[in-house]
């Protein structure tokens, strides 16, 4: 069994079954999580940011920062794998918030709403997901059953 | 009781180094940069770290470089200065610190991403490199260092309050009767820090109560690294964003925005200087 650590802005897809993909402390950004239990690829995409026009340059330099340029290459990854779309497994996770009585930054609400958008734009439902709050997740994917794991700062781990 | 306790654990820390509070001050009252430069060539460790960073790959110069005076062409003098100060701060941050989830490492993660947010933030800004501003926000959770254990103890009882919708650093000070920015302030006031550094750790989590700018700066720089979840444990999600004091600055959400993508550059090129390991599963 190998670690393989999803980098903040960054994705990985893979078709190890012995490998499980993680990534830590989300803080507001969002972990994507796609899997086809089927030929068992899976994938993970650790997002920063809801929308590439926030840096355009940047967003072709390193397309895994914002929702609208990383979600798509993470599920083509996959199909180029040998996933299949229709099997896709759609999980997410983090999106959490400091305390904003104000509602000025809301970043992890921006980012959640994004995906939720690009998601549906691909044809994707979300089958399970734990966002929001002031939670501060890490995520794994274990490959060789698809198992989600999430974990909250001072909350335990749970199972999605 | 356990008050008296912490604070005795705060005398029992090792003093902030006196070269780096030297070079604090020298910068403070711009000094030529020579005379800082032999004031740190005076310590044989600060130096051999510099030494050390000049001629490592990252910069791959084809000849050595053995003096802090050559150094400075190369790193140029405010980088030179920060690393004066981030080898002074970083043995303070390095354990893991179990009371706020933190495994090794990533508080001092933390601490340099504040850092380097608070040099963008300054850019942003249109003002130059503050290396008061710089060594504020390195050392803004120094408190956590001590209160780490206490709050291990106490977590179930903090954790509840803040379930509850209470900010942690509020819930640190009804349980444990101590916070770790109050305890922050009292470590640099003890350091011998200057006022406006004192000031900032102490209010960065309520900069509306400080006396200057800088814990509002601070208190910036702390929600970017914290919306990345850089050393975000299980406390910093759970504290107060002023956005009032963001407003003040004449911040917009696009430009916090604009600044996360910023932050996270520069801080993957610093790290690159200085390794860190990576957290090892749950
Ligand atoms: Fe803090
Ligand atoms: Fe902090």
């Amino acid at each position: 069994m190998h670690q393989i650590v999803v980098d903040i802005g960054e994705y990985q897809v893979t078709d190890d079954p012995s490998a499980i993909l993680i990534t830590y402390s989300l803080g507001s950004c969002i972990a994507v999580v796609l899997y086809d239990p089927v030929v068992k690829v899976g994938g993970m995409l650790h997002l920063m940011l809801p929308d590439s026009e926030i840096n355009p340059l940047r967003a072709r330099e390193r397309p895994g920062m914002f929702a609208d340029t990383g979600i798509p290459l993470l599920l083509e990854s996959c199909e180029r794998l040998g996933a299949e779309k229709s099997r896709l497994q759609v999980k997410v996770a983090g999106g959490g918030e400091m305390l904003d009585s104000s509602g000025f930054f809301r970043i992890g609400k921006r980012n959640y709403a994004a995906v939720r958008r690009i998601l549906w734009q691909h044809g994707l439902m979300i089958r399970a997901q734990d966002v929001g709050g002031n939670a501060n997740r890490t995520v794994s994917l274990e490959m060789a059953t698809g198992k989600v794991k999430v974990k909250i700062s001072g909350d335990g781990i749970k199972e999605l | 009781m356990k008050v008296e306790e912490i604070l005795s654990k705060v005398q029992q820390l090792p003093p902030f180094p006196q070269v780096a509070l030297k070079v604090l001050e020298m910068v403070g009252r711009e000094a030529p940069f020579k005379e800082i430069a032999r004031v740190i060539e005076l310590d044989e460790g600060f130096t051999a770290e510099i030494l050390k960073i000049c001629n490592s790959p990252f910069f791959g110069l084809s000849r050595k470089i053995s003096s802090v005076q050559e150094a400075v062409v190369y790193l140029g003098e405010k980088y030179l200065l920060e690393i004066v100060t981030r080898t002074a701060s970083k043995k303070y941050f390095e354990a893991a610190h179990r009371g706020y989830d933190l495994q090794r490492g990533e508080l001092w993660r933390h601490a340099v991403a504040c850092a380097v947010a608070s040099d963008l933030l300054q850019e942003r800004l249109g003002r130059g490199k503050d290396l008061a501003l710089f060594t504020a926000s390195l050392l803004h959770d120094i408190g956590k260092v001590v209160l780490s254990s206490y709050v291990a103890d106490g977590l179930k009882e903090i954790l509840e309050r803040v379930r509850a919708g209470k900010p942690f650093i509020e819930a640190e000070k009804e349980v444990i009767g101590m916070d770790h920015a109050t305890l922050g302030g009292m470590i640099a006031k003890r350091w011998n820090f200057p006022e406006e550094i004192i000031d900032a750790i102490l209010y960065h989590h309520n900069p509306k109560e400080a006396k200057t700018e800088y814990a509002a700066k601070v208190h910036i720089a702390d929600v970017l690294c914290s919306t990345l979840g850089i050393g975000a444990g299980n406390d910093e999600l759970s504290e107060k964003i002023d956005s009032e004091v963001l407003k003040g600055l004449g911040l917009s959400g696009k430009d916090l925005m604009e600044m996360l993508v910023e932050l996270q550059d520069r801080y993957e090129k610093t790290q690159s200087l200085f390794t860190t390991e990576q957290g090892d599963g749950f």
